[in-house]
């Protein structure tokens, strides 16, 4: 058996552009095959949005064991899933360090549906699957509330990254108000999501090939459901409401990606991955 | 008669007590997302707001064109003095 460690840069680029053209393709035999048998045999919509999901859960479960067995990956780690998958309609709000971070995170959760810029909805390979599966474009603010009040309600979650776009190479960008918007308008519990991956890979602007000096380690930390402070409670009115949650999020990502590892056991601080290609980057801007 | 003033005054005192906003940083030439940092939400809730106020509805092509407190000053009056 081949050392992973051992194995060449040059090796690790080909991997990483086969697994690149595996998401793709793999999206596009998934919408030619599965979705139309999924579409006959389903009799209701939502039947039909719960079994779409499924698949996508599925298929991101064998994409991150296919990235870690080709070894673009060395490692996912996963913390805290038992506490919050049982939960439902609630919001996971994830920082977002890499590229494959809603592929990660939709590996763990088998009925989660994700907010996406609209041209994703509009991608040849997979926007048909995402639009059945139920997500939702994030271009238009107030019609993107209505849609995922209507989601929570039905007990779906959804998955948000507040930073609308990746992480820069040094922390986070600032949080646009959406997640908060939606939360306190709906009342849906908050799971946050931090993610770490070291090396990072991928930064923005960075062609896919320019791959990291060792294979990636990706950590994903699920925490409890937020217990909203007093100081957002507080506030008179949602606006005043959504800027102090926040503000209150934002401290809490900087804390646990900041803070001493002894106090998050499991979560490595290993600063933050730079953003990568955006042209198949499922981050949303709220 | 209402006039541009008394819009504006309206305005910035609804800002001031929505969003706790600074009274002297709201000029007429304020951008709402860049200089006030409000958010298209934000906007929809000082529109619905406004309605609230003034029995006007907003369209949604009006809401977009707000750039700046000028460009809401002047939709309204437009829309009360018809």
């Amino acid at each position: 058996m081949l050392d992973k460690l051992n194995l060449s840069h040059k090796w690790r680029v080909i991997m990483t552009g086969l697994c690149f053209l595996t998401f793709l393709c793999g999206g596009l035999i998934l919408t030619l095959t599965a979705l139309p048998l999924i579409l006959l045999f389903s009799s209701t919509p939502e039947q039909k949005e719960q079994r779409v999901l499924k698949l996508i859960h599925y298929a991101f479960k064998f994409f991150m064991r296919y990235m870690q067995m080709l070894n673009p990956i060395a490692s996912f780690n996963v913390h805290g899933l038992e506490q919050v998958s049982s939960l439902k309609g609630v919001l996971f709000i994830a920082n977002h360090p890499t590229l494959i971070d809603v592929v990660a995170i939709i590996s763990c959760l088998p009925a989660c549906q994700c907010i996406v810029k609209k041209s994703l909805l509009q991608n040849f390979c997979f926007g048909r699957l995402l639009r059945t599966a139920g997500y939702i474009a994030n271009d238009h603010a107030v019609q993107l509330i209505d849609d995922c009040a209507r989601r929570l309600q039905d007990r779906h979650s959804l998955l948000i990254f507040p930073e609308g776009t990746r992480s820069p190479a040094d922390g986070l960008r600032p949080f646009t108000r959406g997640a908060a918007q939606i939360a306190i308008r709906t009342g849906a519990p908050i799971i946050p999501v931090v993610i770490t991956c070291e090396p990072p890979t991928l930064s923005k602007g960075q062609p896919w090939y320019a791959v990291p000096p060792r294979p990636i380690n990706l950590t994903l930390r699920f925490l409890p459901p937020l217990e909203v402070p007093s100081a957002v409670a507080d506030k008179q009115g949602v606006p005043l409401q959504a800027r102090a949650l926040t503000q209150h999020l934002e401290h809490l990502f900087q804390q646990k990606l900041r803070g001493p590892k002894t106090s998050n056991p499991g979560l490595l601080d290993v600063g933050r991955c730079n953003p990568a290609r955006p042209e198949i980057d499922f981050g949303c801007s709220l | 008669m209402i006039t541009k003033e008394m819009i504006f005054a309206r305005i910035q005192k609804l800002l001031v007590e929505v969003f706790e906003l600074d009274e002297s940083s709201i000029a007429l030439d304020s951008h709402i997302y860049e200089d006030l940092d409000l958010d298209s939400l934000d906007a929809v809730e000082l529109a619905v707001t406004l309605g609230a106020e003034t029995g006007i509805t907003l369209r949604e092509e009006e809401l977009r064109a707000i750039r700046t407190i000028a460009d809401a000053v002047d939709i309204l009056y437009q829309r009360i003095n018809v």
